[in-house]
């Protein structure tokens, strides 16, 4: 009796083993001719396909307010705009922003405005999570935006450049894993250290005070020392740490590190972009993508302004409109903006409506309803604005954008098939982008008006 | 079935169990409820006696060698030259067994200095210190090992160890995807903590935690019903399924995936005036009559008052549960020898075997003899030849580490690593999350291994691959080496302070050259330095600039020693 149901188990078991197998290479084979058509079809359809090389992503996390930046409501009146009652005209006509963000009004014609976007989060966790990856939470943990580039602009097509093909200034996400399932090999190198000081000290990369010829001392030691590794030497258990320190050495004695050093930026530039830690940012991860770095995110946080919302906006907008409008300007002068995506995003807005009341007295709640991003160069079109919200910025009235749909159209613009794949953990084939909105989330399809 | 047992018996000699293939075909939904799996019986308890003075033979041999007098020195700081191979219990006996069959040579006796090293880690992911090593090595008596693998599972850091283990396994994280939320996710690690301190057998420790209800704040162990995404019985009997039973629900099939997943379908969460409190209770709404399969074909009646949860559990870790013990034991296996014998551990069934059966059948039945006593099964486990054997391989290296012929090297564990570093050198580590409120904060000196939350996280950690607890796969935590991690041992500014100013290191700076030396190597590396590593010393000072030659060499010596291959492997 046992024997016989283990029997009919085993080969039902070896039928589906064998049918899923049939399926699966199947699949791959439909897969990859499908995508091959697919990358066709996006490339036909998309003049922007392929443009981009790299991607700066401004990531301003807390969730900055869209009626005080990018989508001001000046008739919405008081209880709404509180002291920003009078937004500023850009150079393009027609389009409008905070009036705290005067340099950002200059360049209108180099950005374009994403009003529309919307995925109805207001817990930061869910919200960081489904605005990096274009998922709602569920049975996997996808990786965010920068690690699908890292490994299919980077890791995977024989990146061999010394710095990490994925830099994050200064600290990794802390809210999710940004690797998700894609595991370890895809994670963010997090520089550590202060931008805001020069030498800026990457964590490993540029260390004060020890010269190259102690650093050569000190290797010597080592392998005059190497009695572990003599012992070991046959086994071939340590061979992959001895390839990793050989490359980290090349990092230590190369020149790589001096694409952290910006004490040798023009006066000028380093005035246009301004000297504190956000503005010293922008400048790094402008020399990180001119040395080929595929993707750099740098983390700028404080947005998260319950409470004293517009002291913060008084302090924080300012140094922020005038780094993001020099790095555009100067990427721009480079020609480098063509080839150069700037991504500016929180992960969520926030409430249109003041909390005056006690204990927020003038603060802003979380709002996933509505918010605003902005996207330049690499193939979007700047002087664009894409959808539009209510008079008082509440709700999108018009063109929903879900994370996805952005984060879809940068893969595109930097060449990457929307409908490309990834394998998890447990060998099930996922789109890099969901082909159907999320549950609970509008998609209004790719950015193709400013592709 | 007969004919793939057989390919599989001529495949893998002798190593492959009859209990094994069951394994492969326990899922059967069909199967009567009498159809137990069938369980070896155990065989007769070896004579203490016997093992301990084996154990004495092993050691002793050792012992005379070096005891604390480093001029005489050994062929090598690793080993003992010996070639003697002394079972010293029944791991012993089916590692041998399949290393003759296969005609492996099993590698030496490791030394003194590397066992004491090696037990630190494994038992309780620290370091000896300066003295603990010199009076390890001086201590003549023959069961000096066994004395100091007592003493280490008895401490502390071994619970906290587990409890980062389990903790892993479990998910236990305040933030995204998990979303525990931190009180709770520090009330689920204390729970694991304080069920190892009063040394709970496995067995009630999962129990207790399947048959849960209450606050997600106040009763820790209900946080294993929200350590997940999706909060409904599929997702409940797929966690089971991973952490308890080394088997992926996705694989299982479909009948028995939905008889798995109808034990938790009465489970209900409902959110108090607490903010974020979240209470998991069996619904009374949902109450009636309860008739189920269980994983092994079994049928189960219960009546309405019943949880049919208990019922599963009452199962799961009842002894002869061979998908309970051996799950357990292959995990703890791994967490020690840092290779399991079915791999992934979280894998088990459908077509992962495992590379020694007998091996794994006779940690099972040892498992269940004990009652379910981690302590007693991780002793049992160090306490073999088997794992004191030395680094270095005598056979083909990728067949001695697939067969347990050698210890394996690998890397230190990311918390392990920083937590070390930061014993040495007397320094401490911030750990702290203010992503979400409440602010999780620890107080300075707080070890990376005890951190309750894999949410609470540094770029160390995250460099070195600590895993994210997103799915409690064994698969998450990364510990292979990669060029970032070099360099940032080579050259941030993070170690370097370390090195140079730590206050447990600063004093020995000012020692004379050998004492320097000797303690420097003890601290670091939990040995004594050999003539050859002495003599470079000195020849590479006096090749230095004048200035360079003291402080500045001592301290380039201690740097050398933390990017050694040597420290940032387990050995």
């Amino acid at each position: 009796m046992k024997m016989k149901t283990k029997h009919i188990s085993r080969r039902l078991f070896l039928k589906d083993a064998a049918l899923a197998a049939a399926v699966a290479s199947s699949v791959s084979l439909f897969d990859r001719s499908a995508i091959a058509a697919q990358e066709a079809s996006a490339k036909a359809k998309l003049p922007s396909f392929g443009k981009a090389k790299s991607v700066i992503q401004l990531w301003l996390w807390g969730g900055p307010s869209q009626i005080d930046t990018f989508d001001p409501k000046p008739a919405a009146g008081y209880d709404y705009c509180g002291p920003y009652s009078a937004p500023i005209n850009t150079n393009v006509d027609g389009i409008v922003i905070g009036q705290m963000l005067p340099e950002l009004a200059k360049c209108a014609d180099k950005y374009s405005v994403l009003r529309g976007v919307s995925h109805k989060q207001n817990a930061h966790e869910t919200a960081s999570y489904l605005t990096q990856t274009g998922r709602m939470p569920g049975r996997y943990v996808y990786p965010c935006a920068g690690a699908v580039v890292s490994k299919f602009m980077g890791v995977d097509v024989g990146y061999s450049k010394m710095i990490p093909p994925y830099i994050v200034m200064t600290q990794p996400q802390g809210r999710f894993s940004e690797s998700g399932f894609l595991g370890a090999r895809y994670k963010p190198f997090a520089t550590g250290g202060d931008p805001a000081r020069i030498p800026f000290e990457v964590e490993g990369i540029v260390a004060r005070g020890i010269d190259r010829d102690r650093q050569e001392t000190r290797r010597k030691i080592l392998e005059a020392t190497n009695t572990f590794g003599a012992a070991l030497a046959d086994s071939g258990y340590l061979k992959q740490g001895a390839a990793a320190q050989e490359q980290a050495y090349n990092l230590v004695l190369g020149d790589s590190g001096k694409v952290f050093d910006i004490s040798g930026e023009p006066d000028e530039i380093r005035k246009m972009y301004g000297r504190d830690r956000f503005a010293n940012s922008c400048l790094i991860a402008r020399r990180l993508i001119e040395y080929g770095v595929p993707y750099v995110t740098v983390n700028y946080g404080g947005w998260d302004t319950h409470k004293g919302h517009f002291e913060a906006m008084g302090r924080m907008l300012p140094p922020t409109d005038r780094a993001i409008a020099a790095l555009i300007n100067d990427l721009g002068k480079r020609g480098m903006l063509d080839s150069t995506i700037v991504w500016v995003t929180g992960e969520f807005g926030r409430t249109p409506k003041i909390s005056w009341e006690p204990p927020y007295c003038g603060g802003r709640g979380h709002w996933g309803d509505a918010f605003s991003m902005l996207v330049a160069g690499g193939g979007f079109k700047g002087g664009k604005v894409v959808g539009a919200t209510d008079d008082k910025a509440e709700q999108v009235v018009e063109r929903f954008i879900s994370p996805g749909d952005v984060i879809g159209s940068i893969y595109a613009n930097l060449g990457i098939n929307p409908d490309a794949t990834l394998t998890t953990p447990q060998a099930d084939v996922v789109r890099i982008v969901p082909d159907k909105p999320e549950e609970g989330i509008i998609s209004g399809g790719l950015l193709t008006e400013i592709m | 079935m007969r004919i793939f047992q057989i390919i599989a018996v001529a495949v893998f000699a002798a190593c492959v169990s009859k209990a094994d293939m069951m394994m492969s075909g326990g899922m059967d939904s069909d199967a009567s409820a009498d159809d137990k799996p069938a369980q070896k019986t155990p065989p007769p308890e070896k004579q203490k006696k016997t093992a301990e003075k084996a154990a004495q033979k092993n050691a002793s041999k050792n012992g005379a060698k070096k005891a604390g007098n480093p001029e005489k020195e050994p062929l090598s700081p690793y080993e003992v030259d010996s070639d003697v191979f002394i079972s010293v219990n029944e791991i012993d006996e089916s590692v041998l067994h399949c290393l003759k069959i296969l005609d492996i040579k099993p590698a030496k006796l490791c030394s003194d200095a590397v066992f004491a090293r090696r037990v630190y880690l494994d038992l309780t992911a620290s370091l000896p210190t300066e003295d603990e090593v010199r009076a390890f090595l001086a201590d003549k008596s023959p069961d000096k090992r066994g004395k100091l693998v007592d003493k280490l599972l008895a401490s502390e850091k071994f619970a906290t160890l587990m409890t980062m283990r389990f903790g892993d396994m479990l998910r236990i994280k305040a933030e995204f995807p998990i979303n525990l939320w931190p009180n709770a996710a520090q009330a689920y690690s204390r729970f694991i903590y304080d069920s190892l301190v009063r040394n709970d057998p496995y067995g009630a420790i999962v129990r207790k935690i399947l048959t849960s209800e209450g606050s997600n704040f106040r009763e820790g162990e209900v946080n294993f019903f929200r350590a997940m995404q999706a909060r409904n019985s599929v997702s409940i009997a797929s966690c089971a399924a991973l952490s308890f039973m080394g088997m992926r629900y996705e694989k299982m099939p479909e009948t028995a995936r939905h008889n798995l997943a109808a034990f938790f379908d009465r489970l209900s969460y409902k959110s108090t005036k607490e903010w974020k409190e979240e209470i998991v209770f069996a619904d009374p709404a949902k109450r009636a009559p309860f008739s189920g399969t269980l994983p092994d074909g079994s049928a189960v009646s219960l009546s309405a008052d019943a949880d049919p949860r208990a019922a599963f559990a009452d199962w799961l870790t009842k002894k002869g549960n061979p998908y309970f013990s051996r799950a357990a034991a292959n995990r703890i296996w791994s967490w020690l020898f840092g290779r399991a014998i079915v791999s992934p551990v979280d894998d088990m069934f459908a077509d992962n075997r495992a590379v020694n059966a007998e091996l794994l059948d006779a940690l099972a039945l040892k498992f269940e003899a004990y009652n379910f006593d981690i302590r007693k099964l991780c002793r049992l486990i160090v306490m073999s030849r088997t794992y004191q054997q030395s680094p270095i391989p005598r056979a083909k290296p990728s067949e001695a580490a697939k067969y347990f012929a050698a210890y394996p090297v690998r890397q230190l564990e990311a918390e392990t690593a920083i937590d070390v570093i930061c014993e040495i050198t007397g320094t401490g580590e911030i750990y702290e999350s203010t992503t979400p409120e409440p602010y999780t904060k620890f107080p300075s000196g707080e070890s990376a291994v005890a951190l309750p939350d894999g949410s609470v996280t540094t770029s160390f950690l995250e460099l070195f691959g600590r895993p994210s607890r997103d799915t409690g796969l064994d698969s998450e935590r990364a510990a292979s080496p990669s060029a970032s991690q070099k360099l940032y041992m080579i050259n941030s500014a993070h170690i370097r302070s370390k090195i140079e100013n730590g206050a447990g290191i600063r004093p020995i700076y000012s020692k004379k050259p050998d004492e320097f030396l000797d303690t420097a190597y003890l601290l670091v590396l939990s040995r004594f330095p050999t003539k050859a590593e002495r003599e470079a010393f000195y020849k590479i000072r006096d090749s230095r600039r004048k200035n360079d030659r003291g402080w500045t060499h001592y301290v380039d010596t201690v740097w050398a020693l933390f990017n050694s291959e040597e420290f940032i492997n387990k050995h």
